[in-house]
């Protein structure tokens, strides 16, 4: 029997070798000495230094940052709703981050606004998927606060979601042919876009939103039990759900306006950390999840470069890829999924 | 007349590949090659008649009545090949109108003299009926487009495929003004007009003779995110570099498509090039590095070697680059030249970037 110390140092060592391995592996061959060299050398290839820090390093942060990001939110939810199948699009926080990136990207046609030229642009986009999201959400709030029926909102989720679906295809319908595949590729997720700056500050929100996560450990596990057992051990469960909703949401938010939506390791990698570690504790599971997340993420990342080759796969193809095998697998050997 | 056995005297046409004409006892015989339909589909044959010949009836040769009096253009290139016969008071309706460059298109639209139709996707059928055009000029890109084409069809309304952006020399593509001009009754016209094009665009050729070796290099277009979509080497623009004394970056590439590159691939290969052209609506650098800072490591960047199409565009998008630039390529390559040998700053559609 492998201790949870070990596993994490096992999970700490493949994070490091395949960080190592995404800042290796690309379109273009870099060899070793190069990558060392452009770190800690003064003598390097500019062209070679630039490919490794403005473009795979950025990549890199993203991958690991919204892996750890997406899987978070997905446990938080599956947590809040005790639905194993709950994830970061269960409440429409993903569908209104894509709603709002809609309005940027095909509103020009619809309206008449003359944004067009900032469609493919960094910052519209990432403040359209935040006021998406943050509107979707503060409806899911003022909801929350009046229905105390989980299933109840879990159903509104879905409605909204399909709401904000439908007001895409609105979107997309009248929207030029070049917007609209502007937008598909949007919708496949993507790790390649963001500049070294912006990954830092992708980082420090996440990170911002972690420290709440860890603060909040042990409301967390009193919720596993049950609403009333948690009433009974003091914790308020209303403003509880609400902060956990919150954290959730400002989550999956963060990464879709960064990334796009991500499909999959939201759902999944919560499941695996709890069948790694074998343990339902979130002092244990919320690190398992973070680094299990990110690794998948790196990997799918690695994957979808299909290194050597000049072309790359979408990412959100990769990572359903891998996590819906992930699911089965745990359907079939458990016969149950429990959370 | 038998149906589908149509006499043909002569055919042919100089650089289009996807369309030919030829003459038949009953008329003009025009046949397209529809490259996006299904195997089966692929070829669709036209007869004009100045008589429509009621005892006629196939399923596979579309019997229509020229000249047409009444059309609807669902595409800017259309518009600029009717300029060329100086037959746009034909025009009735256009698809996308504010994407219409053409100053007497835009005037009728904005007293509703020509309506503003949807793309073919979005036809409003009943709409499009009550217009009564004598044709439709429509264009493919899906095998559906055909079924769109046949419910038209079947309201009493013809249907011809104009398909000039299949075409990847850019004469073959203002050849298709012929095609054109052909169910105006105006083939003649056209077909002086487009010979002294080719006339034109072989002489700017002609004063471009440079080795391979000693020509600027040259990529095209900017990402979005790490998808960086870089037209083949066998492509229309990459020819048009090719006439005008550049060397196309993806010059050995051997496909006339669009190639789905990774960011970092193109950077390796692009950053060290002297012209980077067609980077969209952007007229200035600030915004190129603000829409990516990474813009500013090309050596394009910093030489200030970056040109786009911008000149003739209007604030909605029109732009007569896909107009006149489609029908005169040689004034399209006589930009390039400017660019690449002369640097000179006059330019008919190209702006440098500010």
């Amino acid at each position: 029997m492998i201790s949870n110390s070990v596993k994490f140092i096992i999970l700490f060592v493949i994070l490091f070798i395949f960080g190592f391995l995404s800042l290796k592996l690309g379109s273009v061959d870099i060899s070793l000495t190069q990558v060392f060299s452009a770190f800690f050398s003064d003598f390097y290839d500019k062209s070679v230094a630039i490919i490794l820090f403005e473009i795979r390093l950025p990549r890199l942060i993203s991958a690991l940052f919204a892996g750890a990001a997406i899987s978070i939110s997905g446990l938080l939810m599956q947590t809040t709703f005790q639905n194993p199948l709950a994830g970061p699009y269960v409440l429409g926080i993903s569908s209104g981050a894509g709603l709002g990136v809609a309005f940027v990207m095909l509103g020009a046609e619809f309206f008449g606004l003359g944004i067009m030229s900032l469609n493919s642009a960094m910052l519209p986009i990432i403040i359209g998927a935040l006021i998406g999201s943050a509107f979707v959400l503060s409806i899911v709030l003022m909801v929350a606060k009046k229905v105390k029926s989980l299933t109840t909102l879990l159903i509104l989720g879905i409605l909204f979601s399909g709401a904000a679906s439908s007001i895409v295809n609105i979107l997309q319908y009248f929207a030029e042919a070049s917007n609209v595949k502007t937008y598909a590729i949007w919708s496949m997720g993507n790790l390649g876009g963001i500049s070294l700056n912006q990954s830092f500050m992708f980082a420090i929100l996440i990170t911002f939103a972690l420290i709440f996560v860890f603060a909040g450990l042990r409301n967390f596990d009193a919720f596993m039990l049950g609403e009333i057992q948690a009433q009974s051990l003091g914790i308020h469960v209303v403003r509880t759900r609400l902060f956990i909703l919150v954290l959730a949401g400002f989550l999956a938010a963060i990464v879709t306006a960064f990334i796009g939506p991500i499909a999959f390791i939201g759902i999944a990698v919560p499941h695996i950390a709890r069948t790694f570690f074998s343990s339902f504790s979130h002092r244990i599971i919320v690190p398992a999840t973070i680094l299990i997340g990110a690794n998948i993420m790196i990997i799918s990342d690695i994957i979808s470069r299909i290194p050597g080759s000049i072309y790359i796969i979408p990412i959100n193809s990769i990572t359903s890829l891998i996590g819906i095998p992930i699911v089965v697998w745990l359907l079939i050997s458990k016969k149950q999924i429990n959370f | 007349m038998s149906s589908d056995k149509l006499e043909i005297a002569a055919q042919g046409t100089l650089y289009a590949k996807n369309f030919s004409i030829a003459n038949n006892s009953d008329g003009l015989v025009i046949e397209t090659n529809n490259l996006w339909a299904t195997k089966q589909n692929r070829v669709e044959r036209y007869l004009l008649t100045n008589k429509i010949n009621t005892e006629f009836n196939s399923l596979y040769v579309h019997q229509i009545k020229i000249p047409v009096e009444r059309v609807v253009c669902m595409s800017a290139s259309q518009v600029a090949q009717i300029a060329e016969i100086d037959n746009l008071d034909k025009i009735i309706a256009v698809s996308g109108a504010k994407y219409i460059y053409n100053s007497f298109v835009e005037n009728k639209v904005n007293k509703n003299e020509i309506v503003d139709i949807p793309s073919a996707q979005n036809f409003n059928i009943e709409e499009l009926a009550s217009l009564q055009p004598d044709i439709i000029f429509m264009y493919g890109v899906q095998a559906g487009d055909l079924a769109i084409a046949q419910k038209i069809r079947q309201l009493g309304i013809p249907v011809v495929f104009n398909n000039d952006y299949l075409e990847s020399s850019p004469l073959g593509r203002a050849e298709w003004t012929l095609f054109t001009a052909s169910f105006f009754g105006k083939y003649e016209k056209a077909k002086i007009s487009f010979d002294s094009i080719v006339d034109a665009h072989q002489s700017i050729k002609k004063t471009v003779d440079i080795n391979i070796n000693n020509r600027p290099s040259v990529f095209l277009n900017i990402p979005f995110k790490d998808i960086w979509y870089m037209p083949g080497g066998e492509s229309y623009f990459a020819q048009l570099i090719r006439d005008a004394g550049g060397k196309y970056v993806f010059t050995d590439n051997r496909s006339a498509k669009s190639l789905t590159l990774d960011f970092e691939y193109v950077f390796n290969v692009c950053n060290q090039s002297d012209y980077w052209l067609n980077i969209g609506t952007v007229t200035e650098f600030n915004q190129l590095s603000e829409l990516d800072e990474r813009m500013i490591n090309f050596k394009a960047f910093q030489t200030k070697n970056i040109y786009s199409p911008v000149n003739r565009m209007r604030s909605s998008g029109a732009n007569d680059f896909w107009e006149t630039g489609v029908t005169k390529p040689h004034l399209l390559l006589q930009d390039l030249v400017n660019i690449f040998i002369q640097k000179k700053g006059e330019f008919t559609f190209y702006q440098v970037l500010q």
